[in-house]
């Protein structure tokens, strides 16, 4: 009878083996060349459907090998990635728009809310601001419909991948390996669910809280006892080392896939909250927060510092993909405002409030950190250019809002302000048509008084006028930055040079002439 | 045993090789034309041969050497060489090679010893009987039929069969386990500008890749690794022919013999490679160039595993690397095959 072992690496034959390796081989070159700063999109591509062509192969011609079913799933998801990212290049102004939305309701949200002593003619104002907001948000949120029914579109590459994992967990397999594969069905799903799409979010949760897990505190302990007994190895023994190392290094590996279970399972709880229960949301951010602890607290002396900063990078994209999501949760920003305990563990700047521009930010910040710690990691990469292209439209927005702020700001200085140069030319004229010398030096010293208001005026006018153009600026440099990034982002995941190449001369359309 | 076993095909090589080729024995020539007559008919040889011969040896032309100083006495027979060429006659007869016997013992009709006639007489007789046997005319055509009635014959039959039984049972022994290491035999071009050692050096190191790219897969789900592969044939053939010359014996060529004999016993990779070039289209279109290969594992005379073939469209004829990698991972997967049916 064949034990689980075999079951789980035995091959049908060499050709399966060999298509196999053939497969995974081509998913590890696509991965080195998608993990390179500048990859070739042409490479990308070969080893791509290198990779995908022989691992279908493989599971079409051996349905009961398990290795290659399991690789095609994974082989399935990077693909969709890549669809993903294709997608989101087609609906980049889209994307921009959905930023402006967020920008205006942002907006429209903060006119809402009375200031302290507001006289009527502020409130008619305050209320016509809103109002406009509002109406900007309504138009740049019916531009933005299709990136937000992009979670609705068929996914077929994703289906197919949960379909083959959903079947190796019900394979009778080892208790690891059925442990992987459920996790990458939960990962799977927890891309598919979104606020319309719920429900995969909480399959996801269900099946990681039905999976059986090894206990993390034995592991730990185990851990250290192999520590000591190697340390306290004598000299002569040193031949012994190596399975002990072995064993080290295969409980590590339990550890931190204990852990990244747990980071997965607290990330979409946290989701999930956020969307349908917001009681939970307190206990499900603490819990989160103790993932991370978890994952500060490894420090043993010998771990492979590879496995804590992966673990970190991964941790950091969950939340940073949590904060992305609830940027777009105005009831979430309704009950952190109710709650404000909560601010400053979601990590929220003191004297703010919760707005789409603060998560945002705060989800820029996890992936920026998970990319400095995992390298052109593809998955930090996608969301951060996403979060960047949004966060063009959210500059653009707060620009435009700036410039009427500015206008509404300086409108009646600039009235008065004209008024005044009006009334001086006047004077100007009178003192020049008039030949009484009585009258005239009267109307000298009235053009002196206006040009003292003048000047009065003005000198209240540049401050004012400086600060809105150094917050204009300061926007425009911000959505400069934002736009570069994502389009280096996103012309790094397509595989396309950056920066792009300069024209040829004869790539004009207009000819010559 | 060596000893036995060259013993045994020395002695099937020196009872077939004069039957099959017709040797002219190192007999006078006119005996051996007798000798080779009286092989080639169906008669006995004539009686009178002998008188024959000594009426001709009368006819010789007399010494010419007339020198004063030259001894004219006869030379006196000497009986023991004669004994002892009546003996080798008498060996050859007992060992079954009666052409020469009758050759020897026809010169010895001659003999200046009477004795030593009478007996050459008798053995002439003697293998004259026996070539006009049935089994011996036959034999000619049918070599065994002559082999059966050598004296040693069965002697030499049991003992071949024991050594061939301890030969098939330390193949046999070997062959029961899983190949441990496999020889890459150089590979054979299918098309001229097929790039063959760049083949068989990526082959042994795509096995190696085979290994790094589970090791690297296998960090959560390890796979067992599998055989390993030896330097390619080619490589240890140009090692082998630098080896110098020592007194006469080809050194080389003595290594070369037991290099491919443990090969042969060995697990070995057998495999060919083509290359072919953009080919046009009746229709107007080019057809991609394409590197297509074969291999398959053998041991001794089994094929054990493939034949394994693939094809991979290629930008040029040194694009072997993805061919190579993926007849190396069937070779690898040997050991993997059908593991859950063998548990």
């Amino acid at each position: 009878m064949p034990d689980a072992n075999d079951l789980l690496t035995g091959f049908a034959d060499e050709q399966s083996f060999g298509l196999f390796m053939e497969g995974l081989r081509s998913l590890q070159q696509y991965e080195d060349e998608a993990t390179q700063l500048h990859p070739q999109k042409t490479a990308l591509a070969i080893t791509m459907h290198s990779a995908t062509a022989s691992l279908r192969e493989c599971t079409s011609r051996y349905p009961d090998d398990l290795l290659p079913a399991f690789y095609l799933g994974v082989a399935l998801g990077m693909r969709n990635q890549e669809v993903y990212v294709q997608r989101l290049v087609e609906l980049k102004s889209e994307v921009t728009a959905c930023g402006r939305w967020l920008a205006y309701e942002d907006e429209a949200r903060e006119l809402a809310t009375p200031r302290n002593a507001e006289t009527p003619v502020a409130t008619a104002e305050r209320d016509g601001r809103r109002l406009a907001a509002r109406e900007r948000a309504r138009e740049n949120k019916a531009l933005a419909q299709p990136f937000g029914d992009l979670n609705e579109r068929p996914w077929p590459l994703l289906e197919e991948a949960s379909r083959l994992f959903d079947s190796l967990t019900k394979n009778p397999v080892s208790e690891e390996f059925a442990s992987v594969a459920t996790y990458n069905l939960a990962q799977v799903w927890a891309r598919r669910g979104s606020r319309a799409e719920r429900h995969y979010l909480s399959e996801a949760v269900s099946i990681l809280a039905a999976q059986r897990m090894p206990d993390l505190a034995t592991l730990r302990g185990e851990l250290i006892q192999q520590e000591q007994a190697l340390a306290s190895m004598s000299r002569f023994f040193q031949f012994r080392r190596r399975p002990y190392l072995d064993h080290l290094r295969s409980l590590q590996e339990k550890i931190s896939f204990c852990i990244q279970f747990d980071a997965l399972r607290e990330s979409l709880n946290i989701r999930l909250a956020a969307l349908s229960a917001r009681f939970y949301f307190e206990r499900a951010l603490a819990s989160a927060r103790d993932v991370d602890a978890e994952i500060n607290s490894i420090d043993t002396p010998s771990l492979d510092p590879g496995f804590k900063a992966d673990l970190r990078a991964d941790y950091l994209t969950k939340m940073g993909y949590a904060y992305y999501e609830f940027a777009f949760n105005r009831d979430l920003h309704d009950f952190i405002l109710a709650h404000p305990a909560l601010i400053t563990p979601l990590g929220i700047p003191a004297r703010s409030s919760p707005s789409a521009h603060a998560f945002l930010n705060l989800a820029a910040a996890n992936f920026t950190m998970a990319l400095e710690l995992k390298d052109c990691w593809n998955p930090a990469q996608i969301y951060l250019a996403l979060v960047r292209q949004i966060q063009v439209g959210v500059a653009e927005a707060r620009k435009e809002l700036l410039e009427q702020d500015k206008k509404a700001s300086l409108g009646p200085f600039q009235t008065r302000l004209a008024a005044c140069q009006r009334d001086i030319d006047s004077v100007s004229r009178q003192e020049r048509d008039t030949l009484d010398d009585t009258e005239s030096r009267s109307l000298a010293q009235q053009k002196v008084k206006l040009i003292d208001q003048r000047d009065v005026i003005k000198a209240a006018i540049e401050p004012l006028a400086g600060d809105f153009d150094r917050r204009i600026a300061d926007t425009d440099r911000d959505k400069q930055l934002f736009s570069r990034e994502a389009d280096a982002l996103f012309a790094a995941l397509q595989g396309l040079p950056w920066p792009p190449p300069p024209p040829q001369a004869g790539d004009s359309k207009f000819g010559d002439g | 045993m060596i000893r036995e076993t060259l013993f045994a095909l020395g002695l099937f090589a020196t009872l077939s090789i004069p039957f099959a080729a017709q040797q002219p024995a190192p007999a006078p020539a006119h005996s051996a034309r007798n000798a080779a007559r009286h092989s080639a008919s169906t008669r006995p040889a004539s009686p009178t041969s002998a008188a024959q011969a000594a009426a001709s040896r009368d006819n010789q032309p007399p010494n010419t050497n007339t020198s004063c100083f030259a001894s004219t006495t006869p030379k006196a027979c000497d009986p023991i060489e004669q004994r002892s060429k009546l003996l080798s006659a008498q060996h050859e007869f007992d060992n079954l090679r009666l052409e020469k016997a009758a050759a020897g013992y026809d010169a010895l009709l001659a003999s200046c010893d009477p004795r030593t006639q009478v007996a050459a007489a008798l053995g002439l007789k003697r293998a004259h009987v026996r070539m006009s046997t049935w089994w011996w005319l036959e034999g000619r055509y049918f070599p065994p039929l002559r082999w059966v009635r050598h004296p040693r014959f069965w002697e030499a039959l049991w003992k071949t069969l024991v050594i061939i039984l301890a030969i098939g049972l330390v193949a046999w022994v070997m062959l029961a386990g899983s190949p441990r290491r496999a020889t890459i035999m150089t590979p054979l071009a299918l098309t001229d500008k097929t790039q063959v050692k760049l083949f068989t050096s990526l082959l042994e190191s795509s096995s190696q890749e085979v290994r790094h790219v589970l090791e690297r897969a296998g960090r959560g789900l390890q796979v067992r690794a599998t055989t390993l592969l030896a330097l390619p044939s080619g490589t240890t053939s140009e090692l082998v022919s630098s080896l110098p010359t020592v007194k006469g014996v080809d050194v080389a060529g003595i290594a070369k013999f037991f290099l491919y004999l443990k090969r042969y016993l060995g697990w070995r990779i057998d495999s060919e490679v083509g290359y072919c070039p953009p080919t046009k289209c009746p229709s107007g279109s080019d057809s991609p160039s394409r590197i297509v290969a074969s291999a398959s594992l053998r041991h001794a005379f089994w094929v054990r595993g493939g034949p394994w073939s693939v094809q991979r469209s290629v930008q040029h004829d040194y694009d072997v690397d993805g061919v190579a990698f993926a007849i190396a991972a069937r070779i690898m997967g040997f050991s993997l095959r059908g593991k859950r049916a063998r548990r």
